[in-house]
Parts: structure tokens; C-alpha cells; sequence
């Protein structure tokens, strides 16, 4: 195909994007930098902005590596299975990708809320459902509703690898003398190891910049990051420099952690 | 093994929330007990004459439409100009830049289009074009890397130089050779796009103006009321994206039947 083409045919796409995704995210960018870093420091100074800080990188690590181990499980057991089975339980576990963040909070909220299912049987069970029921709605209850949307990208990430890993390998390695154990620490782990990585950073991206799931379960209430920037947004005579500047922020981490994923995605494509 | 337990009980914290909302919204009184009480249909009868839920469903549905019209109209081509191109460094700078938009917190980019969009010389905020626009930033990624893939897969190129050779023109492949043999995975990626529109509520719920609401952005005002009432609202939601999801599987399934047909 000849270059002038293919500029007219990427041209619509460009030009639409250039327009409602460069321009947007430049206009971030120009807001909070305008005023060197005095913005910066402003941000700094919010009430609750390190403790938000702080919620956040507890969410995100829990999350994430709560999410990464289960769904290595999870793929490691289907990865087993023949491949009908395998097709089936993959559209089932595919299935929270497309849910809004809103479906997951308000099931969360039957499921483990004050008065939810499970809370109450745990509380026939002999636990206080006072506890219980507040658990869902901190910070530690955040992470077990996001992992809902998380475990899936996991699971959807790693199975193929798995899938395609040969398992003579572990059969050599115990023949030779070694433990399930240590065939799995030693054998499946290493080569496995980046693309496992690459998950947990694309969830840990998703988990960290999101705040719908957040939104609907407690408010505004709970400190992390993306709930402040959303009330510093929606709330009248707002310091928009400021809020800018934390979307600044916000947005480089998120950048930063999906760049590590994406540097470990390739890094295995190559080794393979 | 411990990796079945692992599963097995995975399995019953993903179907326990979807079970709850569908027997919820059937309760007629649920009210701190273990479930709810009498059976009723009047909570689906109540959000369908809801004036503010008819207003956002239709909202939602031109929406994800409008959405899915444009990820075809303007990623197939440039999709296939990515595929096209020999450069291979090239080709993984060009996927490195369409990925970006996944990336970016959809509250960012709401945010972006508050601050840009509400400008005397760009004054668009409030207008359902400005959130169709917003749509299709947060989805075409989505789209792209069903349809790239898909076409790596099928090894279009083999097929195309076939034809070439045998006389056939570039607009003449395009049309009898790539988007018959890209049917499939262009299908279950629109209807992904189409699933992620009509749930997505972060971006949504900064930028659509008032009359033009969607669906998961009233959904959330109905979790404050009554239990039923918002279990319905919520399922008709999960069925539109369950619906999406076994359908996008389905097409899936004939776009992997293709390439086995096909090599």
C-alpha cells in the first residue's frame, strides 16, 4: 500500500483523536502547570491529600496483588482443564469486564453490606455483623469489591500463557526429584514471571485511577485519591489549578505503572 | 489442589452479587432479613414508567449506537493501515499510541473535557455529541486490538497478495477480501464497544448534560431508595451487558473458526 493512503486512511482517526483526547489531557496539563509549583503545593496542603495518598497505594497494592495471586489460580486451574470446560468457565469469569462499576458496588452491598447475605450469616455464624457490615465500606472493602472487576483482566491475561506452557517440564522435574512445589516455584514461575508482572500492573493502573465502584458505595467519604479529585471537580468555586495538578499526578502514576506493564509484556514476547 | 478450592470459591464471589440483584429485584419487602420477602414484578414496572430511567435508557441505547458507528467508521481504517504497514517499529509506535487512551483514568479525561470544552470558542459540554465524542475515545482501543489482532491471526496479507496477483484492485480487496474475512471480530468488538458504552459511568457521570443523562448515571441516585427498586434498575443493566457479552463470545467463537478455515 502506498504511504499517501495509508495517511488517509489513519487520517479520520488522528484527526478525532487529536481533537478529544490529546487536546483534553494537554488541557490538564497547561492548568496545572501554568503556575509552576505553587499548584503543586496547594495540592499538597488539601486537607486529607496524604492520607488519600496513603488510601490509594494500600487500595492499589492490595488489590492488585490480592487480584494477580487469586487469578493466577484461577487461570492455573482452568489452564488444566480440557478445553470445552476451559471456553465455558472463561466466559463466565469474562463477564464483570463489561459490568459498570455500579453493578458490582450495589451486589457488594446485598452481598456483605449492613445487612447483607453473607453478613448476616456470618453473623448467625457467631461474628458481630456491626463489624462485619462496616468492613465493606473502608478501604480493605474496596479492594475485595474491586478485585471483582480486576481478577477477570488476570485471569484473561495469563491463561493463554499457561495454556501454551509445556507441562513435561514439571513432570521432568519431579521425576528428577523435586517436589509439586518446587517444580512450580522453579520450573512454571520463572517463565511465567513477566507476564504475571504485566497483569498486576495493568490492574493496579485500572484500580488506582478509578473511583465509580468507590463513588457508589461510600460517597465521597473514604480518602483516596481519585474521590478527591472527583469532589474537587464536582464542588462550586473550585481551585481548578489544583485539581488539575492532582489529575496531573494521578494520571502520570497511572501512565507510569501501565509503561512497567506494558516493558514487562514485551520483555516475555521476546524471550519467547 | 489448592488451585480448585481457589476456583470453586472465586466462582461463588462472582455469581453471588449477580444472584442477589436478580432475587432483589423480584422481593416484594427486603427489609434485614436473609432474603427477601413475597415475589412482585411491580419493581420492573415501576423503573420502566420511570420518566428519568425511559429518558436515560434511550440516552444510553443512541449513545452506545453512535459509539459503535463511529469505532467502525473511523478504527477499521486505521486499523488496517496499522496492519499494512511494513515498518514493523512503525507498526508497534502506532499501537503503543492507540493503546494510550487506556492509560488514562476516564476521570481525567472528563475532567480534560470540562476544562477544554466549556470554553467560549469550544462551548460544546452539555451536547450528547460531546459524550458520544468522549465515548469513542475510552472504547476505540477496545475495538483496535480485537480487530489488529484478528488480523495478524488470519495472516490477511498472505490472502491479499493472492489476489493482487491475480488483477484485483486495492478498493476491490478491501471489500470482497478484508471485511468479509474480519466480519466476525469486527462484530464481537463493536459489541464489546457497545457493552463498555452503555456501562461506563466515570467519564458519564461529569459530562453528560442534564436532559441527556445516561442510564448508569440515574442508576446511582435509585441506590438511596428502595431495595427492589434499585435491584430491578440495576439488572436491566446487567442483562443489556450479559446479553452483550454472550454474544461477543459468540462471534468470537466464528472468528476462530474462520482462521482455522482459513489456514
Amino acid at each position: 500500500m502506498r504511504v499517501p493512503l495509508r495517511l488517509l486512511l489513519t487520517a479520520p482517526a488522528a484527526l478525532f483523536l487529536a481533537v478529544f483526547f490529546v487536546l483534553p489531557v494537554a488541557g490538564v496539563g497547561v492548568d496545572a502547570l501554568r503556575e509552576g509549583t505553587a499548584t503543586f503545593v496547594r495540592v499538597f496542603a488539601l486537607p486529607a491529600f496524604w492520607a488519600s495518598l496513603a488510601g490509594s497505594l494500600s487500595l492499589t497494592l492490595v488489590a492488585a496483588s490480592v487480584s494477580t495471586v487469586v487469578g493466577f489460580a484461577v487461570a492455573y486451574h482452568l489452564s488444566r482443564l480440557p478445553e470445552k470446560r476451559r471456553t465455558l468457565y472463561s466466559l463466565f469469569i469474562a463477564l464483570p469486564l463489561t459490568f459498570s462499576g455500579l453493578i458490582v458496588a450495589y451486589g457488594f452491598i446485598l452481598g456483605y453490606g449492613r445487612a447483607g447475605f453473607v453478613t448476616q450469616l456470618l453473623g448467625y455464624a457467631g461474628f458481630d455483623p456491626g463489624v462485619i457490615g462496616k468492613a465493606l465500606f473502608t478501604a480493605w472493602g474496596l479492594a475485595f469489591a474491586s478485585s471483582y472487576y480486576l481478577i477477570p483482566r488476570v485471569v484473561m491475561g495469563i491463561l493463554p500463557v499457561l495454556v501454551n506452557f509445556d507441562r513435561a517440564q514439571l513432570q521432568v522435574a519431579e521425576s528428577l526429584g523435586a517436589t509439586p512445589g518446587q517444580a512450580l516455584r522453579q520450573v512454571l514461575l520463572p517463565q511465567i514471571a513477566a507476564p504475571l508482572a504485566a497483569a498486576f500492573c495493568l490492574v493496579a493502573a485500572v484500580v488506582f485511577g478509578a473511583y465509580g465502584t468507590a463513588l457508589a458505595l461510600v460517597g465521597t467519604q473514604l480518602n483516596i485519591l481519585p474521590l478527591q479529585l472527583y469532589s474537587l471537580i464536582s464542588e462550586s468555586g473550585t481551585d481548578f489549578p489544583a485539581a488539575a495538578a492532582l489529575a496531573l499526578m494521578i494520571t502520570a502514576a497511572c501512565a507510569s505503572i501501565m509503561t512497567v506493564g506494558e516493558w514487562f509484556g514485551t520483555r516475555h514476547e521476546r524471550h519467547l | 489442589m489448592l488451585s480448585r478450592w481457589v476456583t470453586v470459591a472465586y466462582l461463588a464471589y462472582l455469581a453471588l452479587p449477580i444472584a442477589l440483584l436478580f432475587t432483589g429485584s423480584f422481593g416484594d419487602l427486603w427489609l434485614n432479613t436473609l432474603l427477601p420477602t413475597g415475589f412482585t414484578f411491580r419493581w420492573y414496572q415501576e423503573v420502566a414508567a420511570d420518566p428519568s430511567f425511559r429518558r436515560a435508557f434511550s440516552a444510553s441505547l443512541s449513545v452506545a449506537l453512535a459509539t459503535s458507528a463511529a469505532c467502525l467508521a473511523i478504527g477499521l481504517p486505521l486499523a488496517y493501515a496499522v496492519y499494512r504497514t511494513p515498518n514493523p517499529k512503525v507498526r508497534a509506535a502506532a499501537r503503543v499510541l492507540y493503546q494510550l487512551p487506556v492509560a488514562l483514568p476516564p476521570l481525567v479525561l472528563a475532567f480534560g473535557f470540562i476544562l477544554v470544552f466549556s470554553s467560549d470558542t469550544l462551548p460544546w459540554l452539555g451536547s450528547i455529541w460531546l459524550l458520544i465524542a468522549g465515548h469513542i475515545v475510552l472504547c476505540l482501543p477496545y475495538f483496535l486490538q480485537t480487530v489488529v489482532a484478528d488480523m495478524q491471526r488470519l495472516g490477511l496479507r498472505a490472502l491479499e497478495d493472492a489476489a493482487e496477483s491475480l488483477g484485483s484492485s486495492g478498493p476491490q480487496r478491501f471489500l470482497h477480501i478484508v471485511v468479509p474475512a474480519l466480519r466476525h471480530s469486527m462484530l464481537s468488538g463493536l459489541i464489546v464497544v457497545t457493552a463498555l458504552s452503555i456501562g461506563e459511568f466515570q467519564f458519564s457521570n461529569l459530562v453528560s448534560g442534564f436532559l441527556n443523562r445516561t442510564y448508569p448515571v440515574v442508576l446511582l441516585q435509585a441506590f438511596y431508595g428502595a431495595t427492589g427498586f434499585a435491584c430491578a434498575a440495576t439488572v436491566i443493566l446487567l442483562l443489556l451487558a450479559l446479553v452483550a457479552s454472550f454474544s461477543a463470545a459468540y462471534s468470537a467463537r466464528g472468528a476462530a473458526r474462520t482462521s482455522m478455515a482459513g489456514s
